[in-house]
């Protein structure tokens, strides 16, 4: 074969192979698109929630035991990408799951309030903790999954070695002792972030907060494993990481800080996204999920507590959900709206 | 040119492509531009407060390392030129294959580098992006600058000397005169590689404030909200800048021609009979990254999704190298000057005409495609075309007249001359499409994560040893790239 004729040859299979590659890709776009209807619930969360060795891939099995219905899993880095998912991607899950209230309220636009499905839940006992959203109008057709509690989770022994005292109050974030000492999410990616930046008061310059910390990672996830690095001693995260600890018999590392102006709590929850034709395994998994012992593996999975009540707990958690010290503080959509444009003129320099 | 000829079908072809890569993005990108043109929304994010802040910034940290990179660049420069021939050359291939290197492995660098000398306070802040610069481009300046030098004719500076100038004298008059337009073209680079810098900023520079207009277009369409009236109009500054510095570049490019450094780098003067060593040396270093990739794939948990990355890179990169050298070929003979459009942009605002122009949503790969042959032809054209240039007239003529056709006497005659350097540049192109993480990662989520961006998110995670064994599958390929791209030289 004359040298032309081969690296054109060469050229064409190179192109086939690739074709084949996007066909390949294309394919799994389509499996997604066309499965609605069926014996499959496309669900939408978040990558830690929908990892290989996380909450829901360790049902997957059980649910399709239990209602025959398959549950199609896709992941984004971070909750609050989510909502730019669904905008990009119309059409292609049924349901979300590992929204908090405030991403349920940004992203109302693309709930489906499903009476039927609500109704479905009626017989739920749920967490007394938990009354002022399971029971809010506002949150109509938010199904809660999973609750926690947030605030800075530090390493005893780096405060000993840097002779820090623990924080008591948010406004001790801004001493000089404790610059680039704490990790915390960016608000615009990062639902834990977007959690932080409500409950600090309005009061407290952000301007003079960005001096502070260490970085503003992209996720909650990012931050754990750099402050589990030894990067910082101190990291916004849930309450229940010290559960975790505990159970890795690290219990005695880590430690907590106990504001005085209350903890937040952070609701994790569950949509049916709307456009999306009827699925009748969204009212399976829904009952699927409030039983027991699934609301169990919550704990052991997803480090959150359950949100019905009845549940054993184990010893790990038994002192983190007699915490009493909650914040019960109610954000809107405009508390959020205006935090961003905050967040633009006094972290980012200038706003849109 | 008739209706039904050679050079019509590729005229047709040539249109068809320049509108499917650039007029289509391009008219969407406009379209959007002029949305609300009446009540002036667009100009007025043009104008924001905060695009006008990072326009600033953007070039505050961007002339900082830029000064470092001109003094270090030229200081390396000067210092390698007084080496002897032999060393001289040695450290220049070394050079070039550390430039080429991926930018991840240049921001794990930095990472380790000022951990080790004690300056972790550096580190998610924009000194620590700015040292990753300097590390990474000041090579390439360096390059430049020594090519220019070596150009130099050491006679008229022996003259000079025996003439009893001054070194000062020297320096200002024979040197500096000589680098002077290639340093300012080197310059224009170098800021053309900081304005759209990406993974480098958002993993060293730890996010909000550190932000560049490269980060914020990706900001604004894939945090909370997808915002692509305000990533359009963050793109308009970028673009405006892009084109400003390649029109200034393209004024002295006669003088330095971009990705020389490598070519012709170690050949010219190595001797014959060491060729064989040199090879077998190639051979073994080709192996050896094969088997350390093997090994690395076979390894749990990281190998099988980095091996999945890694295939996809592959696909994406023969995909792009194919494509790109057969529209160079076909823009050469069609429409050659609509062959660099894509050098007036950023990767991230090409990813964002086409993101706009054909929805991200539909064929990730294929969409990953358009961006980058648009990205690497402008670079393809560059190194192809004087070569196509330098035409056999009379050996074509003769063929015709022997009763070949255009394209059998084309084929017959030029073909066999540039097939060396099509290979080179096939090579190159691919080993650059799979380092490339801003041209992909808008499109890339889920199943589709191309092995840069998957080392990119291990990163952005700080999971920094999952993240560190797909920068080493990325050295090891450019390494693999270089060994085929020099044996081939060589053979």
């Amino acid at each position: 074969m004359s040298q032309p004729i081969k690296w054109i040859s060469l050229t064409l299979v190179l192109g086939l192979v690739f074709a084949m590659a996007s066909c390949t890709s294309k394919k799994a776009v389509n499996q997604n698109q066309t499965s609605a209807t069926g014996n499959t619930l496309r669900v939408l969360t978040y990558s830690s929630l929908g990892a290989e060795s996380g909450f829901l891939k360790s049902v997957q099995g059980a649910f399709k035991n239990a209602s025959g219905c398959e549950l199609s899993i896709q992941t984004t880095l971070d909750a609050a990408q989510i909502l730019t998912e669904l905008k990009e991607h119309p059409g292609t899950a049924d349901f979300v799951v590992g929204i908090d209230d405030l991403l349920f309220e940004r992203g109302k636009s693309f709930w489906a309030v499903d009476d039927a499905l609500i109704r479905s839940i009626k017989g739920v006992t749920f967490n007394p903790a938990l009354k002022q959203t399971t029971e809010s109008g506002v949150l109509h057709g938010f199904f809660p999954l999973d609750y926690g509690a947030l605030t800075f989770i530090y390493r005893k022994e780096a405060f000993q070695k840097l002779k820090l005292t623990v924080p008591t109050t948010v406004s001790d974030l801004l001493k000089p002792e404790y610059r680039k000492k704490f990790i915390v999410q960016d608000p615009r990616v990062s639902s834990p972030g977007l959690q932080f930046f409500t409950w600090i008061p309005s009061t407290l310059s952000l301007e003079k907060l960005k001096g502070q910390w260490l970085t503003l990672s992209q996720g909650w996830d990012a931050s754990y494993q750099l402050f589990l690095q030894g990067e910082a001693p101190m990291v916004w995260s849930y309450l229940s990481s010290l559960a975790y600890h505990e159970t890795k018999g690290q219990g005695d590392q880590f430690d907590f800080v106990d504001f005085k102006e209350g903890l937040p709590v952070q609701i994790e929850g569950m949509a049916q996204v709307i456009g999306t034709a009827q699925n009748p395994c969204a009212q399976k998994w829904l009952s699927f999920v409030y039983q027991l012992p699934i609301q169990a593996q919550l704990t052991q999975k997803q480090w959150m507590l359950p949100v019905v009540n009845g549940v054993d707990l184990p010893p790990a958690f038994q002192k983190i959900s007699h915490f009493d010290h909650l914040l019960a503080h109610k954000r809107t959509i405009a508390d959020v709206d205006q935090l961003l444009t905050r967040f633009g003129k006094e972290v980012q320099g200038a706003s849109w | 040119m008739h209706p039904g000829s050679a050079r019509f079908w590729t005229r047709i072809v040539a249109a068809g492509s320049s509108v499917f890569l650039f007029g289509i993005p391009l008219f969407f990108w406009l379209k959007r531009c002029s949305e609300n043109w009446t009540d002036f929304q667009f100009l007025k994010l043009v104008y924001s407060p905060f695009v006008l802040h990072l326009v600033m910034q953007t070039m505050g940290v961007a002339v900082q390392s830029g000064g470092v990179i001109f003094i270090a660049g030229l200081a390396m420069a000067f210092l390698i030129y007084s080496f002897k021939p032999r060393l001289r050359m040695a450290i220049r291939f070394l050079l070039s294959v550390f430039w080429l290197l991926p930018s991840l492995f240049f921001v794990w660098l930095t990472r380790g580098l000022l951990k080790q000398a004690g300056l972790e306070q550096w580190l998610y802040r924009f000194s620590a992006v700015q040292v990753c610069w300097v590390i990474g481009f000041t090579p390439y300046f360096a390059l430049g600058v020594l090519r220019i030098l070596e150009d130099l004719d050491p006679r008229e500076i022996e003259a000079a000397k025996t003439l009893g100038a001054s070194a000062s004298w020297i320096g200002r008059t024979l040197y500096w005169r000589a680098i002077r337009p290639g340093v300012g073209v080197l310059s224009i680079q170098i800021f053309w590689l900081i304005f759209t810098s990406f993974s480098v900023v958002v993993l060293l520079g730890g996010g909000s404030p550190q932000d560049t207009l490269e980060t914020a277009i990706y900001q604004a369409v894939r945090f909370d909200e997808v915002r692509v009236d305000h990533a359009f109009a963050l793109a308009i500054w970028q673009v405006v800048l892009l084109l400003g510095l390649t029109q200034i570049q393209k004024l002295g490019c006669s003088r330095v021609n971009q990705m020389q450094p490598i070519h012709g780098a170690v050949w010219g003067t190595l001797p014959v009979k060491r060729k064989g060593i040199f090879q077998g040396i190639l051979i073994i270093i080709s192996g050896l990254g094969v088997a350390m990739m093997a090994k690395i794939f076979l390894s749990e948990p990281a190998g099988g999704p980095l091996f999945q990355s890694w295939l996809q890179s592959c696909f994406l990169a023969a995909g792009v190298s194919g494509l790109t050298l057969i529209l160079a070929f076909v823009f050469y003979f069609g429409l050659r000057r609509f062959s660099d459009w894509g050098a007036y942009c950023s990767p991230m605002i090409l990813s964002l005409m086409v993101w706009e122009a054909y929805g991200a949503a539909s064929f990730p790969i294929l969409l990953c495609l358009v961006v980058q042959v648009a990205l690497f032809l402008p670079w393809v054209s560059r190194n192809l075309y004087p070569l196509l240039d330098r035409k056999r007239i009379a050996e074509q003529e003769a063929a015709r007249t022997l009763g070949a056709t255009n394209l059998k006497a084309w084929l017959t005659v030029e073909w066999p001359r540039v097939l060396p350097e099509v290979k080179k540049i096939a090579v190159w192109i691919s080993v650059f499409s799979m380092a490339e993480v801003s041209s992909v990662i808008l499109f890339s989520r889920g199943q589709f994560e191309p092995l840069a961006v998957w080392s990119q998110n291990q990163f952005a995670r700080f999971q920094w040893q999952e993240g560190y064994l797909g920068v080493e599958i990325l050295v090891l390929t450019t390494l693999i790239g270089v060994a085929v791209s020099v044996y081939q030289e060589s053979a």
